[in-house]
């Protein structure tokens, strides 16, 4: 029997898979951090802000994403959304995610574990 | 400290830990993000601000793990080379810390300089070993640049498959020649004498002379190992294969040889002349070391991982 423990961390490691495609996938619109992982929430994927935050930085230097500096609504906040390079990779991203989405489902629809 | 100071600190601990360039980009964002988190938990009246601060920062992460997270550190070494770097440090700097203990503590000190036999040895040969991780640390640092510039070209290649046949011709002829190098250790003198026709200086044949201390037992338990390993050469060279049999004589036969060769080092003169003595124990204490490595070798493909697992038939 695994151990909580164990549990926690493959839940992690799934989870890890698909943040970067969640995050992209709310970037259409320039959006600042606070907001981005409120909204991420409401939709059920909950990212904690320790990783959110840095991760939007690094995906800014990969070029996947393009900041600006807005001072519209209180005070200065830094909003980024998706370069054009960033659509490209998104969009490739999307159909990989898919397809073993697909795979996956039969997957587990063939395994003899499946509790359903 | 309250709230806002809590995150003024924080902030600086994160981005003292990026780039020049980046941190007051970074410090501007981040300090915003942390003050927009708080404001929506300390948003109940009454919140207590300064612990939801706390609160707030410690399920963030430690400021090292969060520097971390925007600018993800390459290790130095690979990480499929951390275990043998550690080992590789720890076995040179024990070796070293030995020798260097022997060195100062044999011939046996008196009691009463053993202390400041340690303290010198710490000095010297303890302080000093440090350069070997520093040199372990350097050179797996370099392997791992290498992998990485040039990681296209890098594929990976199968090793020859190791095999136990032995060459005969290059078994026989080196028990050939091992033969006759044992025979100029013992009789060195003579023979240089003989082929110049008796005009070598005396005190070029006494640089040969063994000491009698040596010869008493040291000096025959050695000849005794050399003609042990020649005839192993020839067993080898008229089987042609190695056979986990003459593996396991090798290894013994190799861990008493280094033992031996030590010894001779350590226990006192091997001949009487002081440079000829000092280039024997030289060549003596790289022998014992390759000895070693023949151990580990030996033990290597007696080992060989893989061919022994627990099958369930089904």
């Amino acid at each position: 029997m695994a151990t909580a423990d164990v549990y926690d961390k493959l839940e992690l490691e799934l989870r890890r898979g698909v943040v970067v495609l969640a995050v992209l996938s709310q970037l259409d619109d320039f959006r600042y951090g606070y907001e981005l992982r409120q909204s991420l929430a409401e939709a059920g994927m909950q990212i904690e802000e320790g990783t959110l935050y840095p991760l939007l930085r690094r995906l800014e230097t990969q070029g996947l994403l393009t900041s600006q500096w807005r001072t519209s609504e209180g005070p200065p906040r830094r909003y980024y959304a998706l370069s054009t390079d960033g659509r490209k990779l998104y969009q490739r991203l999307t159909e990989t995610y898919r397809t073993l989405n697909d795979t996956m489902a039969d997957l587990l629809k063939g395994s003899k574990t499946d509790e359903r | 400290m309250n709230a806002d100071e809590l995150i003024d600190s924080y902030v600086s601990d994160v981005v003292g830990q990026l780039r020049r360039g980046q941190r007051d980009d970074v410090a501007a964002e981040l300090r915003t993000l942390l003050h927009d988190e708080l404001a929506e938990r300390a948003a109940e009246p009454g919140a207590d601000r300064d612990s939801l601060a706390r609160e707030l920062l410690n399920g963030f992460g430690h400021p090292n793990e969060v520097a971390l997270r925007y600018r993800p550190a390459r290790p130095l070494i690979d990480p499929v080379d951390t275990r043998r770097a550690v080992r590789s440090s720890v076995i040179g700097v024990a070796v070293i810390w030995v020798a260097g203990l022997i060195e100062v503590l044999w011939p046996p000190v008196p009691y009463a300089d053993a202390l400041q036999a340690v303290s010198h040895w710490w000095f010297n040969a303890g302080l000093a070993a440090l350069w070997w991780p520093g040199a372990v640390g350097v050179a797996f640092t370099g392997t791992a640049w290498v992998r990485r510039r040039w990681a296209g070209r890098l594929t990976w290649q199968p090793r020859p498959t190791s095999t136990d046949r032995v060459n005969r011709a290059a078994n026989l002829t080196g028990a050939f020649f091992a033969l006759i190098g044992t025979a100029l250790l013992i009789w060195f003198p003579v023979v240089l004498d003989r082929l110049s026709g008796g005009r070598v200086a005396q005190s070029a044949l006494d640089a040969f002379a063994y000491d009698p201390d040596f010869l008493r037992l040291r000096g025959p338990l050695l000849l005794a190992l050399m003609l042990t390993q020649i005839a192993l050469l020839v067993v080898l060279g008229v089987r042609r294969r190695w056979q986990t049999s003459t593996r396991r004589f090798s290894v013994g036969l190799a861990a008493l040889s280094a033992a031996v060769m030590t010894w001779c080092v350590l226990a006192g003169p091997v001949f009487t002349a002081r440079p000829t003595d000092d280039f024997m124990k030289l060549a003596l204490a790289v022998s014992a070391l390759l000895s070693v490595i023949e151990i580990f070798r030996q033990l290597r493909r007696l080992r060989r991982p893989g061919t022994n697992v627990p099958v369930v038939v089904v």
